[in-house]
């Protein structure tokens, strides 16, 4: 059964992993991606993230199998309010595990 | 079904600290993520998109009374006029975006600090259309060396429906891929008809970012 938590440090490695494979099932699609490593890229993305606004990860067993974070608040974009955008990146593995 | 479970506890905690806006940039062909946000409330808003460099475009090889060339950053006055038509027509519908108009100044300082560069379409000695390009955009493929990426454009309206823009595009990409790029990034809104209409004939979009605005009474 699948848990929450917030999305802290200690997943950080898995969630990049996740966010690569998400990348490259985009560029089996769109071959005009850049073929690039992005590892080193998307984890200081993800580790800026944990640190200014931590998000929600989703566990199977001790597993990440998804996440959900965001960059801090902006002020005043696109409205006079509080903005937040976030970076997705969802994972196979809970197609892999029927959910 | 596990996506809107992220967004409901995410969302919780963030309309709790008074965050009421939501963007989120999905893979375009993340069909599932897609489909999970749009029934939760967000729509379309912005689309990353990118094409190779060496595609054909147009079967013209020029257009009688039109000149395409390179700009120098010492001659952007005359780009002054549309970069404010551009404005004009992103505060009408459907659009509805907000800029401050550009004088000489603001014009400058801002091509300078992104160093753009401006290929431009000239009639009769007047600049009618431009791309205006950058070496970043606004993801982390976007700095890729070999790629470059439009940050802006413009056809004056009187001239559409000619090929002029394609021509304009076909003009930069040849010169580009002479420097070594091999793609080409745009990003742009979905309700612009215009440029979604455009970008679409050549370029394929990789990200949808879609927003949701939930109601400020709620706190």
């Amino acid at each position: 059964m699948l848990k929450f938590e917030v999305l802290e440090k200690r997943f950080l490695e898995e969630a990049v992993s996740l966010a690569l494979t998400e990348y490259n099932e985009e560029y089996s699609v769109v071959k005009d991606l850049p073929r690039n490593d992005y590892r080193e890229t998307v984890y200081n993305l993800l580790n800026d993230m944990i640190d200014h606004n931590p998000g929600i990860v989703a566990l199977d067993g001790s597993k990440v199998v998804g996440f959900l974070t965001c960059y801090a608040p902006i002020e005043n974009f696109f409205v006079k309010k509080k903005v937040l955008f976030r970076q997705f990146m969802l994972m196979e593995q809970l197609r892999k595990i029927g959910i | 079904m596990i996506y809107s479970k992220l967004y409901q506890k995410a969302a919780k905690k963030w309309v709790d600290e008074g965050i009421l806006s939501h963007g989120i940039a999905l893979y375009a062909h993340n069909t599932t993520a897609v489909e999970s946000f749009f029934r939760n409330g967000f729509g379309l808003r912005c689309i990353d998109a990118i094409a190779s460099i060496d595609i054909k475009i147009t079967k013209h090889e020029n257009i009688e009374d039109v000149k395409m060339e390179e700009i120098t950053l010492d001659k952007l006055d005359c780009l002054l006029p549309l970069k404010n038509k551009l404005i004009s027509h992103l505060s009408k519908s459907p659009v509805f975006l907000t800029y401050n108009k550009f004088d000489r100044e603001k014009l400058k300082s801002q091509s300078t600090a992104r160093m753009s560069r401006f290929f431009t379409a000239s009639s009769e000695e007047k600049v009618i259309g431009y791309i205006e390009i950058t070496g970043s955009g606004e993801n982390f493929t976007c700095d890729d060396k070999g790629t470059i990426n439009i940050c802006g454009a413009y056809l004056g309206e009187e001239y559409r429906g000619r090929g002029i823009f394609d021509l304009l595009l076909s003009f930069m990409f040849k010169k580009l891929q002479q420097e070594g790029f091999e793609q080409c990034g745009v990003d742009y809104e979905s309700f612009n008809p215009a440029a979604d209409k455009f970008w679409t004939k050549y370029f394929t979009p990789y990200t949808y970012s879609m927003t949701r605005r939930i109601d400020e009474r709620i706190n």
